[in-house]
Order: C-alpha cells, then structure tokens, then sequence
C-alpha cells in the first residue's frame, strides 16, 4: 500500500511544485525499496501518457495514436521530409536558447501543439519542440538533426497528423493503420461466493453477500474468510486481510493476502499469480501468501503444482518448477525459484483450510496445542505435560439462560482485578463459543515442582466476552458448554490478575492473564501452583456458514 | 553518418526504447518540459553514435546509458536552478528502469480506454490542464470553483484513471 502522503508527493513531483522537504521525503521513500523505485517509473510513465492522451483524445481521436509499424511510420516520416528538403530545415538550438523557463511555451512539450497554426501562416513558421526546431523556406537539409527530430516526433503523432492536416500535395502521405481491436476489459461472471465471514468489497460496488455471483475484477477481503467456487469446481477460500482480482481468465491476481485452493480434477490449471510467481495447480489443494512486498509462500497440502517465475537475471528465461505435496517455495519478485523450496513444517503454515479452522482454530504461540478433537475430559496425569498447556474448543453457539454469578467479568479497566462472587456482566441470552486452557504439571499435586511457568499468547478468532479463572465458577458454568465442560475440580484455580494491553509490564511470580485491546488476544503466564484452568468464552461464530463443530 | 538501412534500425528500437528513455528522465527530472529536452539530446547522441552500437547489446540498455549520461551533465549544469534527486537516487531509478518496458507497454494499452471512459467534464478538466496548459487558477474560473477544488478533482481523476489501468491489468496498488 503506497501512502496517500506519498501519492501526493509524487503527483507534487510531477507537477513541478514540490519543496525542498517534500523532495527529500520523497526521496527517502524511493532508497527504502526497489518497489517505491520501480512504482515510481510506473507513475513518471503514467504522467506522460495521460498528458499525451488528454490531447489525443480531445483533438484527434481517429489518429490518437500512430500504431504502425514503426520502420514503414519512419519511412514516411522520411519521405515526407525528404520531399521538403529543399525548403525545410532543422535546427538544434543551445538548450539554453529554448529553455522552457526562459520561454514559457505553453505549447511546448515536445508534442504537435503547432497543430493550432493556421495553413495561411508565413512561411517561416517555425515548428518548436522545446530543442529542437523545424524551420520552413529556411533552406538546407541537416540530416543528422533531422533523424534525430525524426526519432523524437516519430514515436508520438506530431510530425506526422501535422503533413496530414496541411494537405501539402508533395507530402506523401498514408492513412494510418487502424488500431487494433481493444480487448474487451468488461466483467465476467467468475463464480459465486459459498460463504462470508466478515467484509469483502470490489471498487464501486456493495459489499459482497454470501450466495452472491462474483464478477471479475478487483476485490478486498477486509476482515473475515470468505470462500469463492469457480464453475469448474475449484474451491478457494481467502483469509483477511487480502487484496485481489479475479481476472477474466479466471483466474485469482493475489496482490496481499492468503488463500488456499482446493481444485479438482475438472478444474486443473486454475491458476493464482502473485508478485513473484504464477501457481498453476495440477490437481491439488495448495495455499498461498504474499506479503507486502511480494514475496510469496505457496505450499501443497496434496497433489502437485506448477511454480513459474521469472528471475531478474535471466528475464528472458522464465523459470518452471513442479511442486509436490509436503514442500513449499518462498520467493521474492524476480528471486529464481532454485533454492527456495524447503520441506512443510505443520507449525510454519499459516494457511486456513477449511471453515472449521477459520471460525474456531486460535493462533496460539510455542508451550500451547490447539486439538481439534479433545480427547475428553481432562484428568489429573493424562493429556498433560509440564511444558505444554491444551487448549480445547469445548462447545459453540451457547446461549446462556439466566445472569451468571461469580467471577466472569467483561474487563472495562486497565488493570482490572476480577474479584470473587462480583457480579456478573454477562446478562441471559448471552451467545457465545467456549475454550477451555489447561495447564497443570504432570507432578502437580503433592510433588509439586517448583519454578514450572509458561508464557503464552493466544489469538481467538473473535473478541473474548468472558473469562473464568476460579475452580467454582468453572464448575458452576460447565452446565452452559452442554455437559461437555472438561473442567473438573480436580484443579484448583485461583483468582489472578486480569489486564488490559499487552503492554502491560509483567507480573513477576505470579500468573496472570492479560487481554489486549481489540479483545482477540489473551497472554496467559500460568505456573504449577496457581491457575490451572482458564475458560474463555469468545463472540459465536455466524451461523449461516458451512461448518459445524462436529466436522 | 550512418546509412538508411542503420536509420531504419535505429528508428524501430527507438520506438521501443522512447518510452522508457522518457520515463526515466521524467522520474528523474520531474517535470516534461525538461525531460522531453533531455529526450532529444539523446536521440542526437543516439544518431551520432549509432554506428558504434554493439547489435548484440540490448539497445534499450544502450539508449538509457545515454540518458543517464545527458541527465548527469544536466544536473551539473543546474545544480543551483532547481531541485533534483541526488545521484545515487538517479542511478537507482535508471537501474530499476531497464527491464520495465513491457511494465509501461500494458499501462500504454488500457490507458486510452481508461481516459475514454471518464465523464465529459472530468475529460474538460485533463483537455484545459494538459492540452491547453492552463494553470488551476485559470480553469478555476472557467469551471466556477475554487483553485483548491481544481487541485483535488486533478488528483481524484488521475487517482480514479490509475485505479481503472490497475484493474485491466488486473494487479495491486503498489504496481500503480
């Protein structure tokens, strides 16, 4: 994402009224990155053309643009001036004769403004292209300086519409090759959108809803997944935050983001482009992800892919490598694709499969498991470990039916300290997923070790509403997680500290449980002694997506 | 003095070269008046020194090495008149410039379109800012609203012109 500061700055640029400040800013951008650099090549272009085309457009759209071929555009350009040798000479003035500073010319961008002079004009008209100058009834022919006018004006449309439009019967003259067919840029029908958790939005149109055809085109997945089946079949389920477009060929451009694809066989050949790289899927469920500069991470879950890239050195050697199941490539833009593979570590991938993961799979850190199916209740020297704690998904959409006592408290301070028996904020009819985290040392109990602590962080998938540290109130909440509570009182939990901000300094000796800002992440620092057994419950998942937690 | 043949060579690379030869001077310059200057010392340069083209090297390559030449004794020349990039930033700028010719290529094709498919009005503002080379002050009071509005309508249209290339062309927002 280029910042708006930046985009202003450039356009500052362009327009000849930027400072000294805003020159040194923007040229501290540019040394940052090679992309800013390569951006701004891009911007420079884009200035030009649309100076050049706002004329064309205006003036002569039927010759906007001279398309020929170059070498027969040049031969007339040629022919034409050789015709007027006699008359017609070309001048190469001290830049300082001509200086746009010095002249003002607003007319005078190198471009066939001259269009404006009336045939009956004298005939030494001088045709002024900021340096170099065509002079008419001066006589003498300069070839040198004539070519390389020939090179200036004969890329754009100048000289050329000029002869044409004054008619002179010497001036050979041929009509202009038309243009070629403009492809046809309008959208098509992509696929339709299976489901939607969060907010996705294409430029100029409403917000996408789930059941939704999807048309070509640009989109952005601002929070949430949102999963996309082709007519082919092939599956493609995006995770937020991503930018992407759906080509007309259909396939996905991923500028930013993660997605992963499952193609079947009716649909091989579906293809992702990044930055850095085409993915073509040969059968197989793969992911994607590119970051903010493009580098790209494709790994293959099964099946097999086809990487392509073009590496900067070898440009005109693209680089083709087939990518099997359990390896991934992480590549740069321009980066060749040997050396970049390297075996699928299940902790490293990132990637959302299917709906269960995206709605109910946390993010947690080293010294936490997730288990996607618990093993069942917890009991004291099973499922435990004094360097790991479990996290379980202990039931979904629980609606409680009256007020909750006890120490549950949707912290409002920073700092806060949940006390025992305070009232409870969450009111009947509350609807929300539990997890239970679990962490006792194998020789807790009497053989207590001492100094046994881990430090954790764990990221839900929606923001927490609730928390239970004290073994009553697990107990006495276990009857809303459906009977399946995998608390037990076998542990027992004491009341600790709850914050606000991971900022926090923190507490030394002692367990806590801090909650950060948006309310998604928890940091839990959990000993042998103290909390044994923390149930979060966080925001339900919507319920009109294609999951349940019994998959 | 090369031969017609040779003028014939140097005419088609150069219709290819041009664009990126212009666009490297107009990053590295900034404004057109300067850079289109610039454009045509080289295309001198390029004629008298054709005949020492190496064919085997890529002539856009070649052509930049030129302008970087012309644009350094440039600055030298005008170090005091204006602002300008340092040399290092230049070099950057030129290094990344080489291998974007079909970069600029694409962006060539869907603009036209892009510029089409505007309003009449948005159409009015590009024709009297870059046909006719009005100041904002000047088509402030043809259009009736303030020098300010004409800054901020400029920049939603070339805003809105690189938003539609970026979607022919189907990449992101750090491409354009």
């Amino acid at each position: 994402m280029i910042p708006p500061s930046i985009d202003e700055l450039i356009d500052s640029y362009f327009e000849g009224t930027l400072n000294e400040e805003g020159l040194a800013e923007l040229e501290r951008w540019l040394q940052a990155s090679r992309s800013h650099r390569r951006y701004f090549v891009r911007r420079a272009a884009f200035q030009q053309y649309i100076e050049q085309d706002a004329r064309n457009l205006v003036l002569q759209p039927e010759q906007a643009e001279a398309d020929g071929d170059p070498v027969e555009k040049f031969d007339r350009l040629l022919a034409a001036l050789e015709a007027r040798s006699g008359e017609t000479q070309l001048r190469h003035l001290d830049p300082d004769e001509l200086s746009p500073r010095q002249q003002p010319n607003k007319n005078g961008r190198g471009r066939p403004a001259e269009r404006r002079v009336p045939p009956s004009s004298p005939t030494h008209t001088t045709l002024s292209l900021a340096g170099v100058q065509i002079g008419r009834g001066v006589g003498g022919l300069k070839v040198r300086n004539l070519i390389a006018a020939i090179l200036v004006l004969g890329v754009s449309i100048g000289l050329y519409t000029w002869f044409a439009e004054h008619d002179e019967p010497d001036v050979a003259v041929q009509p202009q090759p038309e243009d070629p067919p403009e492809p046809d840029l309008s959208p098509v029908v992509w696929g339709q959108l299976v489901a939607l958790s969060g907010e996705a939005r294409a430029e100029d149109r409403p917000p996408a809803k789930p059941g939704e055809t999807m048309m070509s085109g640009r989109w952005s997945l601002l929070s949430g997944y949102m999963q996309i089946q082709t007519p082919q079949g092939a599956s493609v389920l995006i995770q937020a935050p991503s930018r992407f477009n759906l080509t007309r060929e259909g396939a996905v451009a991923l500028d930013r983001g993660r997605l992963t694809a499952n193609v079947p066989q009716e649909a091989i050949g579906f293809t992702v482009v990044t930055p850095a790289m085409r993915v073509i899927d040969l059968g197989t469920e793969f992911g994607v992800e590119v970051d903010g500069e493009g580098k790209t991470r494709a790994a293959v879950f099964t099946g097999l892919v086809e990487l392509q890239s073009t590496p900067e050195e070898h440009p005109d050697r693209p680089e083709t490598l087939r990518l099997q199941q359990g390896y991934q490539s992480v590549l740069r833009p321009g980066q060749a694709l040997a050396d970049t593979l390297s075996p699928v570590e299940d902790d490293q991938i990132p990637f959302i499969r299917d709906w269960w993961q995206a709605m109910y799979q946390p993010e947690v850190e080293e010294h936490c498991i997730f288990l996607r199916h618990p093993p069942g209740p917890i009991l004291p020297r099973l499922y435990e470990s004094d360097t790991t704690c479990l996290m379980i998904l202990e039931a979904s959409g629980v609606e409680l039916d009256q007020d909750v006592p006890g120490v549950i408290q949707e912290v409002k301070d920073r700092s806060a300290t949940i006390e025992k028996h305070s009232r409870s904020p969450l009111p009947a009819g509350t609807r929300f997923d539990s997890y239970l985290v679990h962490f006792d040392p194998t020789a807790s109990g009497s053989q207590q070790p001492d100094g046994v602590q881990i430090e954790t962080t764990i990221r839900f998938p929606r923001p927490v509403v609730g928390l239970i540290l004290d073994n009553q109130a697990l107990l006495n909440t276990d009857q809303w997680v459906d009977g399946r509570g995998y608390g037990t009182d076998a542990y027992k939990a004491v009341t600790s500290r709850v914050r606000l901000g991971l900022e926090d300094k923190p507490i030394e000796h002692a367990d806590y449980v801090a909650l950060s800002e948006d309310r998604r992440s928890l940091t839990l620092k959990l000993s042998s002694i103290e909390i044994d057994q923390v149930r979060v419950w966080i925001k339900p998942a919507p319920e009109d997506l294609p999951v349940s937690l019994g998959e | 003095m090369i031969g017609s043949e040779q003028q014939r060579e140097l005419a088609a690379n150069w219709t290819r070269a041009q664009p990126l030869v212009f666009s490297f001077l107009r990053s590295a310059v900034g404004t057109a008046e300067i850079a289109d200057e610039l454009v045509q010392r080289v295309a001198l340069v390029l004629v008298d020194k054709y005949g020492q083209y190496d064919p085997e090297r890529p002539f856009t390559a070649w052509a930049l090495g030129v302008a970087r030449f012309e644009l350094l004794n440039y600055r030298r020349q005008n170090r005091t008149e204006r602002l300008m990039f340092t040399a290092d930033v230049i070099e950057q700028i030129a290094s990344e410039a080489e291998d974007m010719g079909p970069d600029l290529s694409q962006m060539r094709v869907v603009l036209d379109k892009c510029i089409k498919k505007l309003s009449p009005r948005r159409q009015e503002v590009l024709n009297m800012r870059y046909l006719e080379q009005h100041g904002n002050d000047e088509i402030a009071g043809r259009l009736g609203i303030g020098k300010q509005s004409v800054t901020v309508l400029l920049s939603r249209i070339r805003a809105s012109l690189r938003r539609c290339i970026r979607q022919s062309i189907g990449v992101g927002e750090e491409w354009l």
